[in-house]
């Protein structure tokens, strides 16, 4: 067999046995690179997804300890008009409750493949498709059914003010911290959970010192994705301070349908500590909830998040981190609590190990937590 | 002084939340399929890759109220005369013999939801539910 269709007999398998994807955000790159703004190195105004050019060389000078960031480890380019790129993410877990004892499990956690084309002068389209994840296999399950796209949209940028964008498509509505994790309270039950990205008209402002996101939404047909199937707008408002050191941000999620409304306001911070090579992230959603149900209270409900991350040198991150979630803060014993350890090391260009661990408690219970070990290898084009 | 702000503004946040933790009273939510549907089991069962209309993993699509009420009672929501829970998931007043129970709880069956659990008020609420004969509305 040539080595050609073994490298296609490769990825195919990768793609059949893909599992659930990930949005591509690292939050911890944008002010410990001395870069501002999450769109200095993604195309998406938002961040997350393909990585641009600069994005390309700060993953070869700043964030990994060696190798060339540049597509295809710069064996070939693609066209000026065209951007490629892939994730692939590979995880082997191990888990251990109260009720159920230990397990273990290896599989694929993503692939996804990523495309930015220029359409015209100022207008551009992005995608990202893969193979969307799946508990348990069903008697009618097949890899075509699993293919999904869970953003394409169209970008457009005045030639002017060019910190101005529109965007028109489906993808995750900039909001909170767009932490990698989807598992995270703030991504799981705000509304970012895997393939809950929305149908929506965005409109905004990027520059090194501010950036804001308004945008209006709509939800996912159900063949398409899954999410709370509500219409809404989110807004998003982040003010960079301390010379780019640190940032904080405002922001406000609505939304409505045939069975509830949801109305939350929240905040974001982020600091830097150069000295110190520590990074706090944090994020702080108040949101209440009403139902359309006899006897049904309304749900006033808090997402939090706090993380430190220490960076002792380039490609090497060591994250702590705390969650809780409350459902209905009326009720005693509703809150989820979650602790996380995380190390991430980036030892060549295009490649990523993770190694998390991470307690779970649910109400009042703290005394034997849910435990979760993972390993994962991440690798991109 | 001014390094300190994002801080102190993370710190109100959370002596915040710790002050509204400390309102919560005791459940007296309705044990109805209705609310039961929109607070737990949609936000936790019908996730992209699991008992979505996408997913619909097992063959259990419970993304609508009526749908999820057929799978687990076994008859239309406004129905009155009970019908044949499809694989036992709910008797009606016996939450002893209903396997839904056994799956929350994760007493000799794979928990679910099998990533993270519900918290033990959320699974109470369910019980409850089936106490009551388990009524759609």
């Amino acid at each position: 067999m040539s080595l050609k269709r073994i490298i296609m007999a490769l990825a195919a398998a990768l793609l059949v046995l893909s599992g659930g994807s990930r949005a591509s955000a690292y939050p911890y790159f944008q002010l410990t690179t001395g870069t501002k703004r999450c769109n200095a190195c993604h195309y998406s105004p938002g961040g997350g997804g393909l990585i641009n050019g600069y994005g390309r060389d700060a993953a070869s000078t700043d964030i990994s300890m060696a190798g060339n960031g540049d597509f295809l480890h710069g064996l070939w380019q693609p066209p000026d008009w065209l951007d490629l790129g892939m994730d692939y993410r590979g995880a082997a877990i191990w888990k251990n409750d109260e009720l159920e004892g230990s397990r273990t499990a290896v599989f694929p956690m993503q692939t996804d493949l990523y495309l930015n084309a220029r359409l015209a002068d100022r207008i551009s389209f992005s995608f990202i498709g893969g193979f969307r994840g799946q508990a348990r296999a069903t008697a009618n399950d097949s890899v075509i059914k699993r293919l999904v796209s869970r953003e394409h949209f169209l970008t457009w940028k005045p030639r002017t003010k060019n910190k101005y964008y529109v965007r028109v498509g489906r993808f995750f509505a900039p909001y909170g911290l767009r932490l990698p994790d989807h598992t995270t309270y703030v991504r799981r039950y705000l509304g970012f959970h895997t393939l809950e990205e929305t149908y929506n008209l965005s409109f905004g402002s990027v520059t090194n010192k501010r950036e804001y996101h308004a945008t209006l939404y709509a939800p996912t047909p159900s063949f398409l994705g899954a999410g709370a199937r509500r219409y809404g707008y989110t807004g998003y408002y982040e003010r960079r301070v301390h010379d780019g050191k640190a940032a904080w941000a405002a922001q406000i999620k609505l939304g409505f349908s045939a069975d509830d409304a949801v109305y939350m306001v929240g905040g974001v911070g982020k600091w830097w500590l150069e000295n110190l090579k520590l990074l706090l992230l944090g994020e702080i959603d108040a949101g209440m909830q009403t139902l359309d149900i006899d006897g049904a209270d309304a749900r006033p409900q808090l997402t939090t998040y706090l993380g430190a991350t220490y960076i002792p040198l380039k490609g090497l991150m060591l994250t702590g981190a705390v969650e809780r979630y409350d459902e209905d803060l009326d009720i005693k014993g509703t809150g989820r609590n979650a602790a996380t350890l995380m190390l991430q090391v980036f030892p060549y260009a295009h490649f990523e190990l993770l190694l998390l661990g991470k307690l779970e408690t649910q109400g009042t219970k703290f005394s034997k937590p849910a435990r979760l070990g993972m390993f994962q290898l991440h690798y991109y084009l | 002084m001014t390094r300190r702000m994002p801080l102190a503004r993370w710190l109100l946040a959370v002596s915040l939340g710790l002050v509204l933790l400390g309102c919560a009273e005791e459940d007296d939510r309705p044990a109805t399929f209705e609310y039961i549907h929109a607070t737990i089991i949609k936000p936790n069962c019908t996730t992209s890759g699991c008992h979505s209309q996408l997913a619909s993993t097992a063959g259990l699509n419970l993304e609508t109220m009526e749908g999820a009420y057929l799978i687990l009672v076994g008859k239309p929501c406004d129905q009155t005369v009970p019908g044949q829970a499809p694989r036992n998931f709910v008797t009606p007043y016996e939450p002893e013999t209903s396997k839904l129970m056994f799956q929350l709880r994760g007493d000799q069956t794979r928990r679910m939801p099998p990533d993270v659990a519900l918290p033990p008020v959320d699974v109470d609420l369910v019980e409850r539910w089936i106490l009551q004969g388990a009524p759609c509305r």
